[in-house]
């Protein structure tokens, strides 16, 4: 997308849950981008990997999940951007190029996918491989590892070169110190329901002067203050000296999660994660947050990424929406294009199931078959069960994200140029 | 350089706001209009109110234990009079001390009395006609003293404990602490002593075996013996409740705001894991009564549950009446300083 800066870009981000019963793999491979100043939707049925994909940008993986592959570039510069597109290009023509010792040792290192457990390069044989990584495809590991190596030869002039090469704005490199520094100033987030996501026993004024006194070292109880006010007004709280020494369970459900939202923007992030924010909320209050949240997004200029199972909402606020389903993203594509031309069967179905006003139906249309187990990694496209369109290669090759149209990117093997209606 | 010029306020701190502060400021002059917030006429009314409705509860308890007391056989003038005085001289003296009455007007009595503030005299052998007053007042200082350690040994083993158990959960550290709880809650607490005594008065010689003669070296044992049982049991449920903390939504939240581990652990998962253990703290109360009577027995630790054991195998009435009218007491206060802390402590109970 030209002119315009990417704020955040995730290349094929893995999180696993490692439990007694197996593996289950929550995100499989996920790449997308934020831009500046943008509304990205994130959209799919509970359980795909939704709320997932917030939490592994903030680095916050409960419990057993790891996050296994990929990487989480935030506000890199542009020129480091190009050229660490070049060198992954570079980094993927080796990987081709390399001899079976070199694959055996990136795959043991990087890509342990189905244990959790780097696992021996010795012993894995050749087959093992091509199971864990298919021979045509470059495991997501290899970039890293091999722009590793490749800084030590670097020469010193070719900063930017090395400062691609270090992955220096990879998310997933920091140490957990920088990465608190991250959380709640550059990026912050939103949760689902806003009577348990605020702290019961501190008053609002307290917790939003921890956050405000933790990232601007404001200590200055007066200037704490003030700054707490502002930030209330700014959320259109009417009388915000009253709500500041409220406690939580004082407030009302809206209220509440304007004080999230409060907390959420205090130190003007560059990145508004915002989970559902709505779902805990009656409706005439959800316009009322909805149009809150883009108000101040088009004020701040910060972009969003809102996540939700509700297309009207995602219609009304996202420039752009990203459909996932068991973990991966099926299609994207700008809000607009998205409604008007949906090229994923699972897309179309999503949209079909929506009834629209003043249509008579008898029933609804529903998406026949349920949601697959994670726990079982898939050959091909998660969606095979379920989807009409199926044919014979769903069920055996993972299809390849395509660019079908400028800005609208698909996941599927009718759109793959194999089979099916090739671009217009 | 800045920080330490212009420190972090204490409120900010503790979560409580200074009482110095002054009205014009923001934070207290919020305290008269928030219903969230306790005043002082609040707490005071709140105080009288529940010593109101203690009083039939402690009535009640004497009353138990006057019948349980007059169902038992035996008499207490038997005890007074050595062993061959005639059957005249006994009828005597029990109509003397109003014996042969029928139990509620034996009742009423004490009940005459004890509004005048007169718990009666002693009809035991040791301390015959000795005021019941008294000997209470004697003995209570040593019982408060070893509940009060042990609620401190309780709570400082107790709550460190849980809470390390519940950040190393499911690791070998935290099942150690699992397996000293279980087996600490599950020995009773006459045989715990005997076995500390074994061990630290007799084999180690450290400490005295019983008595009070040796200072506050004597105190350790009884305190310890006390104060275990109830520390597995503050271990546990300082545990699951910082579990169950853990795994909120405000916790993750707090953490996606950048908040350093300590402070999210420290200060927000602890006060809020706090509360379910102060609700009990009135009922551990209680139990220490119940404990202390045991562990008096067993290192004759002259407190008032030595008082009660030895007045109950000598019938002395009185006494005994005396006792559990003061322990009583002790578990109604003990549950009154728990409601107000635990309103305190959580701003979504009010006092009422």
């Amino acid at each position: 997308m030209p002119g315009r800066k990417p704020l955040l870009e995730i290349v094929g981000l893995r999180t696993q849950f490692f439990l007694h019963e197996g593996v289950v793999t929550a995100l499989d491979g996920i790449d997308f981008t934020v831009y500046e100043k943008e509304s990205v939707g994130i959209v799919g049925e509970t359980g795909c990997g939704k709320s997932m994909t917030a939490f592994s940008i903030l680095r916050l993986v409960p419990g057993p999940g790891k996050i296994t592959a990929g990487n989480i570039f935030f506000m890199e510069p542009q020129d480091v951007r190009q050229r660490r597109m070049q060198l992954e290009i570079e980094a993927q023509e080796w990987y081709r190029r390399s001899s079976l010792v070199e694959k055996k040792k990136l795959v043991a290192l990087y890509d342990y996918r189905d244990t959790g457990r780097k696992k021996k390069a010795k012993k894995l044989t050749p087959a093992q491989i091509d199971k864990i990584v298919p021979p045509d495809r470059v495991p997501t590991g290899v970039t890293r590892y091999y722009l590793a190596q490749n800084a030590k030869t670097m020469p010193a002039s070719d900063k930017v070169g090395r400062a691609a090469a270090l992955f220096s704005f990879d998310l997933l490199t920091r140490t957990d110190d920088q990465m608190r520094s991250i959380r709640g100033k550059s990026i912050s987030m939103i949760f689902q329901d806003p009577a348990t996501a605020l702290d019961p026993v501190f008053t609002v004024a307290y917790q939003l002067g921890e956050v405000i006194s933790l990232h601007q070292g404001i200590y200055d109880r007066a200037v704490l203050d003030k700054k707490i006010e502002e930030v209330l007004k700014l959320v259109r709280i009417a009388a915000p000296v009253n709500v500041m020494k409220q406690y939580p369970h004082e407030l009302s459900g809206g209220m509440k999660q304007r004080v999230m939202i409060a907390l959420a923007l205090s130190c003007s992030p560059s990145l508004l994660i915002a989970d559902e924010p709505t779902t805990a909320l009656d409706v005439t209050i959800q316009a009322q947050i909805l149009n809150l949240l883009r108000d101040l997004m088009r004020t701040t200029g910060s972009s969003m990424m809102l996540i939700t199972h509700n297309l009207g909402v995602v219609a009304e606020v996202c420039d752009r929406i990203c459909v996932m389903y068991a973990g991966r993203i099926v299609e994207e594509a700008e809000t607009f294009e998205l409604f008007a031309n949906p090229r994923h069967p699972y897309t179309a179905g999503l949209l079909a199931a929506f009834p629209k006003l003043g249509e008579r139906k008898d029933e609804l249309s529903v998406i026949r078959g349920t949601v697959p187990n994670l726990m079982r990694p898939f050959q091909g496209c998660a969606f095979v069960e379920r989807c009409e369109k199926a044919t014979e290669v769903c069920g055996e090759d993972m299809p390849r994200r395509v660019e079908i149209s400028p800005g609208h990117f698909v996941s599927c093997h009718l759109w793959t140029g194999k089979e099916g209606p090739n671009v217009r | 350089m800045e920080k330490l010029e212009n420190p972090l306020p204490f409120h900010f701190i503790c979560g409580t706001r200074p009482k110095h502060a002054e009205q014009k400021h923001l934070w207290t002059a919020a305290d008269g209009g928030c219903k969230g917030k306790k005043s002082m006429a609040d707490l005071i009314s709140y105080v009288i109110r529940k010593i109101l409705l203690a009083i039939p509860v402690i009535l009640l308890a004497t009353f138990i234990v006057f019948l349980m007391l007059y169902l038992t056989p035996g008499d207490p003038i038997v005890n007074i009079l050595p062993p061959h005085a005639s059957p005249d001289d006994i009828q005597k003296l029990r109509e003397k001390y109003g014996f042969d009455q029928p139990f509620i007007v034996q009742y009423g009595k004490f009940l005459y009395r004890l509004a005048q503030g007169d718990l009666g005299q002693s009809v035991s052998r040791q301390t015959l006609n000795l005021d019941v007053s008294d000997l209470i007042i004697q003995r209570l200082p040593k019982t408060l003293e070893l509940m009060a350690i042990g609620l401190t040994i309780s709570y400082s083993l107790g709550i460190p404990l849980g809470v390390y158990s519940a950040l190393k959960q499911n690791s070998w550290k935290d099942r150690s602490v699992m397996v000293f709880t279980l087996v600490a809650y599950a020995m009773p607490s006459f045989w715990l002593g005997i076995l500390l005594m074994l061990l630290f008065a007799v084999y180690l010689g450290w400490l005295p075996i019983e008595g009070t003669v040796g200072g506050f070296k004597s105190i350790i044992l009884p305190a310890m013996t006390l104060g275990l049982g109830n520390a597995a049991l503050t271990t546990r449920m300082m545990r699951s409740s910082m579990l169950e903390v853990q795994r909120q939504d405000y916790i993750t939240q707090l953490r996606s705001r950048g908040l350093p581990e300590s402070e999210v652990i420290f200060k927000h998962a602890l006060k809020n894991a706090m509360l379910p253990v102060i609700t009990v703290i009135g009922l551990d109360i209680g139990w220490f009564v119940a404990g202390a009577v045991v562990v008096e027995t067993v290192f004759s630790w002259p407190g008032l549950g030595l008082l009660v054991t030895n007045s109950i195998t000598n019938y002395d009435y009185p006494t005994v009446q005396g006792c559990i009218l003061v322990l009583a007491m002790f578990v109604v206060l003990g549950n009154l300083v728990a409601d107000i802390l635990y309103a305190f402590v959580d701003p979504r109970v009010r006092l009422g």
